[in-house]
């Protein structure tokens, strides 16, 4: 079943149009990856699903789980399962990671009516969680992201999204500002995390993360519009000959 | 009744009869103030705080609380009634007071009728003191720590009217802690404070609104090496007013000091906050800084905030910086997109952003942010 399912989706930031008519469906058990130049409109397209309201949307249609959610609250499509990891993580000096974490869990489980998680219980779920992801667990009392380097803060939201394990993550450039080790070991964790019930939607400019995570679909994103989806090899493609070739089509 | 002008305050204070330590010479005081020391509406000083109610406070019953019990420890006594403590009275009293630049504690001097002397002897180092509300209008506490003595204060109130004034012997050391819970009167604060050679301060000021409140702190580096540490945090709401105006005077050569100071003003409240780091011309190697940073979380609220610098030494090490801002846009939808609501992520970047200046859970509390 189709877990998102974006139909024609135009959006415009002023009167600037970003987004030209996307369509896009994401089915339980799938790996995608969206891939594009600068600028093509891929943050703008994760951004958009996740709600930031910095953004018009002109037409089109965003569904989680056939439910559209495009006048929902962030905090609303959060409850319903969808993650979006994102580029540049946020610094919160003051709040620990911990404290963080932990509103994150028991917001869900109040909006799913579930009773909320016992402190000791969640201290144990997110040791695990870092330790998987080679973090030491210290870091955890430190502030949200308040002083991390680049890979940590990267390794921090696959930490939230092995945590709060949604249905759909969107995963806005993760790669980016990881070492070859950290590469690994943040691809390894979001492996260890698909499954068949849940979805991933890889946004990358470069090839190197899907040596790591096998995507079943990609996708390529140039000017607003999706101008080329296939298999693997299309990412392969791209890394060969850059994303000009696509971009004159 | 309210006094509005300069020449019935002196009038009223001229004919005010002691029965409070007659044996103090107010006649230096008195004369400070005839000379024209009160405060004028509209000065720099007094720019968004107007300074007539403060002239002459209305006795503010409500915000009462219980009597402190100060525990019977050798080092400190109670009162300044007895013979023991008038000399350590008439020896350190307005000592690290400057009236005329703060003409509303020369009237609390005046008018005193509480008075507690607290004198840690040298080389002490186990005291902690808890004070609460006193029982007097004009309160005057003296605090003097002897010379490599130690000194933890509490106050868990700070009343309508008190004067703290403390003494840091060389190689002493003072930490000071100050709850001011929300108040419906005109509160008057002073703090001035000495530092003598290796001498440390720290204050940590916790702060509510009242009607109006003032709080007015002095530092005077006095030795090389002294140190000052002063933080404070503020949450206002209703239509609460909160004044602090600080002043950290290096009169002397390798001091340090740091003023780091945090608010979230709320609602219709209003706060006002001043810096000033002066450097006399002799206090070279002075280290000093100051930030004070402001969340404005509704369009009606007032924050004003003025870092001030004096210096006239020409090798000092010396920073400073204030803000006042909003809530970043961009934490609040990292936390909505994690599920956690709005009202929720406000409440916790707000606290996020004071827990930086709070180090106590007694202060966390009054506060609003515990964890």
């Amino acid at each position: 079943m189709n877990l998102l399912e974006i139909s024609d989706l135009a959006v415009s930031v002023g009167n600037q149009p970003i987004l030209r008519g996307i369509d896009l469906n994401v089915c339980a058990g799938e790996v995608h990856a969206i891939m594009g130049p600068n600028g093509s409109g891929k943050s703008t397209l994760a951004n958009v699903i996740a709600g930031r309201e910095d953004y018009q949307i002109d037409r089109g249609r965003i569904a989680l789980e056939g439910q559209e959610i495009t006048t929902l609250s962030p905090e609303e499509r959060a409850h319903r399962g969808l993650f979006l990891a994102f580029q540049y993580p946020i610094e919160i000096p003051g709040v620990s990671n911990m404290e963080f974490l932990k509103a994150a869990v028991d917001s869900q489980a109040r909006a799913a009516g579930d009773p909320e998680i016992t402190a000791v219980d969640f201290m144990q779920m997110a040791r695990i969680a870092a330790e998987q992801l080679g973090l030491n667990p210290e870091f955890l009392k430190r502030g949200v992201n308040e002083g991390f380097s680049g890979g940590e803060k990267k390794r921090n939201e696959i930490l939230q999204m092995l945590i709060l394990k949604p249905k759909v993550s969107i995963l806005d450039e993760t790669d980016s500002g990881l070492d070859i080790d950290a590469l690994r070991i943040v691809a390894n964790g979001i492996s260890a995390f698909t499954n068949t019930t849940n979805a991933v939607v890889l946004v990358t400019h470069y090839q190197r993360l899907l040596d790591h995570i096998e995507p079943d679909f990609v996708h390529v994103i140039a000017n607003g519009s999706i101008v080329r989806s296939g298999d693997h090899s299309l990412a392969l493609e791209l890394e060969e000959k850059g994303y000009s070739w696509l971009e004159n089509d | 009744m309210g006094l509005v002008d300069a020449a019935s305050v002196i009038e009223s204070l001229e004919a005010f009869e002691p029965r409070y330590l007659p044996w103090l010479d107010r006649r230096d005081t008195l004369a400070l103030l005839k000379d024209g020391a009160l405060p004028r509406p509209n000065s720099e000083a007094w720019k968004y705080t107007d300074p007539v109610p403060f002239f002459d406070p209305q006795d503010d019953v409500s915000d009462r609380r219980d009597t402190t019990t100060i525990p019977a420890t050798p080092s400190h006594t109670v009162g300044f009634e007895s013979d023991t403590v008038r000399e350590l009275v008439t020896t350190y009293i307005n000592q690290a007071v400057d009236q005329r630049r703060y003409p509303l504690a020369a009237i609390s001097y005046l008018k005193i009728d509480c008075g507690v002397v607290i004198h840690v002897k040298p080389g002490d180092k186990t005291e902690s003191i808890e004070l609460g509300e006193l029982d007097g209008q004009f309160q005057r506490v003296l605090v003097i720590v002897e010379a490599e003595a130690r000194l933890e204060l509490i106050e868990t109130t700070t009343g309508s009217n008190r004067i703290v004034e403390c003494f840091v012997a060389p190689g002493a050391k003072l930490r000071h802690r100050r709850l001011q819970p929300p108040g419906t009167g005109v509160d008057y604060n002073l703090v001035a404070i000495n530092i003598a050679e290796n001498g440390s301060y720290s204050l940590s000021q916790y702060s509510t609104g009242a009607r109006l409140r003032r709080n007015d702190i002095s530092v005077n580096i006095l030795g090389t090496g002294a140190e000052a540490e002063l933080t404070g945090a503020w949450q206002l709401n209703e239509a609460l007013h909160l004044d602090n105006q600080i002043s950290v005077n290096h009169m002397f050569a390798g001091g340090t000091s740091r003023q780091h100071f945090r608010g979230n003003v709320n609602d219709r409240a209003k706060s006002i906050f001043n810096g000033r780091i002066y450097i006399a011309p002799n206090a070279q190697q002075t280290n000093a800084t100051l930030t004070n940073r402001n969340l404005v979380v509704s369009s009606e609220a007032e924050v004003y905030t003025k870092p001030e610098l004096e210096i006239y030494a020409n090798d000092v090490v010396c920073s400073h910086g204030a803000t006042i801002g909003q809530l970043d846009t961009d934490a609040l939808f990292y936390f909505q997109s994690r599920g956690i609501g709005e009202a929720d992520a406000r409440a916790i970047l707000i606290k996020g952003f004071l827990n930086e200046v709070v180090s106590h859970a007694d202060g966390r509390t009054l506060l609003g942010i515990e964890t």
